[in-house]
């Protein structure tokens, strides 16, 4: 069957879409496929972010939140509840590490407390400046100030 | 103010998050799910408004998708299901993870998004046990989200980078950067509208600041680069570029049946035109996909049916 776009290739993606009981099919070839204007019909290829090697896992050891066994997350590639990321918490890292390149959360500093280590990284400039200037009595206000704004952290 | 119109569409902040001792939502049973909604609802209280998903009909369901008020996977998950609404905080309770939250506004506006995502965020933080871990944030269905679990997107009208060619490397580019662009159409609607979504990808290991300041530098490139490529294709092509924009217009106010397909080149010649006020044409660019169409005008239609209710539609639109 020929692609029903370019009319030219042999079509390799089939798919029905149904909007509202209106069925249409489609033939395409994998170029037309995915070209920007059908990317959105290219089929989705789900690979297993957990890896297919074989990770020795012990097979008893489930979530006694939700059941899962590592096996079971792995097949699902999702967790099957939060206590999971304590359970299967061996397990779980070297894939997290591989998605994200990290496994340390980057937490919201709230915007008061952002506020004032602006101030004190800006006290704290001001200081190392005073200092090489020799104003000592300048300095010292500063230091204190700079103490007063790590106090109310 | 709404900024960069011109090329910025909309601008979306997500995050997700779930209830601490709960299975999550492909282990959940229905009274799990139930336990849930109720419990994010009280937390919620009176100013969010419950829109009873499970009474809407498909139609309904599916014109929110268009809408983007909702995902399609939420259509289609088998648990019971609600959608919280305040403004535009939408929250979406049983999706796949227990409570989805998001904020879209028009225009370049991820900050004013960010703001108000994190004022519900702090609420539902405070009243619920959310699911989280000082190593690896949020705790979230799919690993892949883990951490600040926030998607920051930006849905950009490009006709000018895209008619050019400009597109592929700077997809290449963005990648380098851990962001991702691609185009979007809405359920059922057709390509043709030159829309993309640039959005990241990092959820973990970087501060939810750090995401929005870095896809709003983008932004602000992209957008430059779209304006200058745009004056150089009305220089290049004068009359003949003025002459489709006016013929898309008189299309649109005398054509008796308009195609999604055709609407959607239509609406990318008339919103590179800028005559229009753009905020109008990109709520009607959503009003007449096909769900949303049956929705107006309150039943099912067929595709040759909707094509002539979206030219009557459209035309009314324009007065």
């Amino acid at each position: 069957m020929k692609c029903s776009r370019c009319n030219k290739n042999e079509a390799t993606v089939f798919y029905k879409q149904n909007i509202n009981g209106d069925i249409k099919e489609f033939a395409l070839c994998s170029e037309c496929a995915s070209s920007h204007e059908h990317d959105i019909y290219a089929p989705f290829v789900n690979l297993n972010l957990f890896g297919v090697k074989n990770i020795p896992v012990s097979e008893k050891k489930r979530c006694n939140l939700c059941g899962s066994s590592f096996d079971d997350i792995r097949r699902e590639g999702k967790v099957g509840c939060g206590k999971c990321y304590e359970t299967f918490e061996k397990e779980l890292r070297s894939t997290i590490n591989s998605i994200h390149g990290t496994s340390l959360h980057e937490k919201r500093i709230p915007k008061e407390i952002k506020e004032i280590n602006d101030e004190i990284e800006s006290l704290k400039k001001e200081l190392k400046a005073a200092i090489e200037n020799e104003e000592y009595e300048r300095a010292a206000i500063l230091r204190d100030k700079i103490k007063e704004k790590e106090g109310n952290l | 103010m709404i900024r960069d119109l011109d090329t910025v569409i909309s601008s979306r902040i997500r995050f997700a998050r779930n209830l601490k001792d709960y299975p999550y939502t492909s282990r959940l049973d229905e009274n799990g799910a139930k336990e849930i909604i109720d419990r994010v609802s009280k937390a919620l209280g009176n100013e969010y408004e419950a829109r009873n998903f499970e009474k809407l009909s498909h139609n309904e369901r599916m014109s929110l998708v268009e809408k983007h008020d909702v995902s399609l996977d939420f259509v289609r998950s088998v648990l019971p299901r609600e959608l919280f609404v305040k403004d535009d905080t939408k929250i979406m309770v049983c999706e796949e993870d227990h409570i989805r939250l998001q904020v879209i506004k028009n225009g370049s506006s991820l900050e004013e998004c960010y703001n108000e995502a994190v004022c519900t965020d702090k609420l539902l933080n405070e009243k619920l046990n959310i699911d989280y871990n000082d190593t690896l944030g949020y705790l979230t269905h799919c690993p892949t989200n883990l951490g600040t679990a926030m998607r920051a997107s930006v849905m950009m009208f490009l006709p000018g980078i895209s008619i050019t060619a400009k597109l592929k490397s700077i997809a290449l580019q963005l990648d380098k950067l851990g962001l991702t662009i691609r185009g979007m159409y809405g359920e059922g609607s057709e390509p043709g509208a030159y829309i993309y979504q640039i959005s990241n990808r990092e959820t973990l290991g970087i501060s939810e600041e750090k995401v929005i300041s870095k896809i709003n530098d983008i932004v602000t490139q992209i957008t430059e680069i779209e304006r200058k490529t745009r004056d150089e294709l009305k220089k290049r092509n004068g009359i003949s570029l003025e002459d489709k924009i006016s013929r898309a217009e008189g299309t649109l106010k005398y054509a008796k049946m308009i195609s999604s397909k055709e609407f959607s080149e239509l609406y990318a010649l008339i919103r590179m035109g800028g005559d229009h006020d753009i905020s109008r044409l990109d709520s009607l660019f959503c009003e007449v996909m096909p769900y949303s169409l049956c929705v107006n005008y309150n039943k099912s239609l067929n595709e040759s049916e909707r094509d002539i209710y979206r030219a009557e539609y459209i035309q009314k639109a324009f007065g």
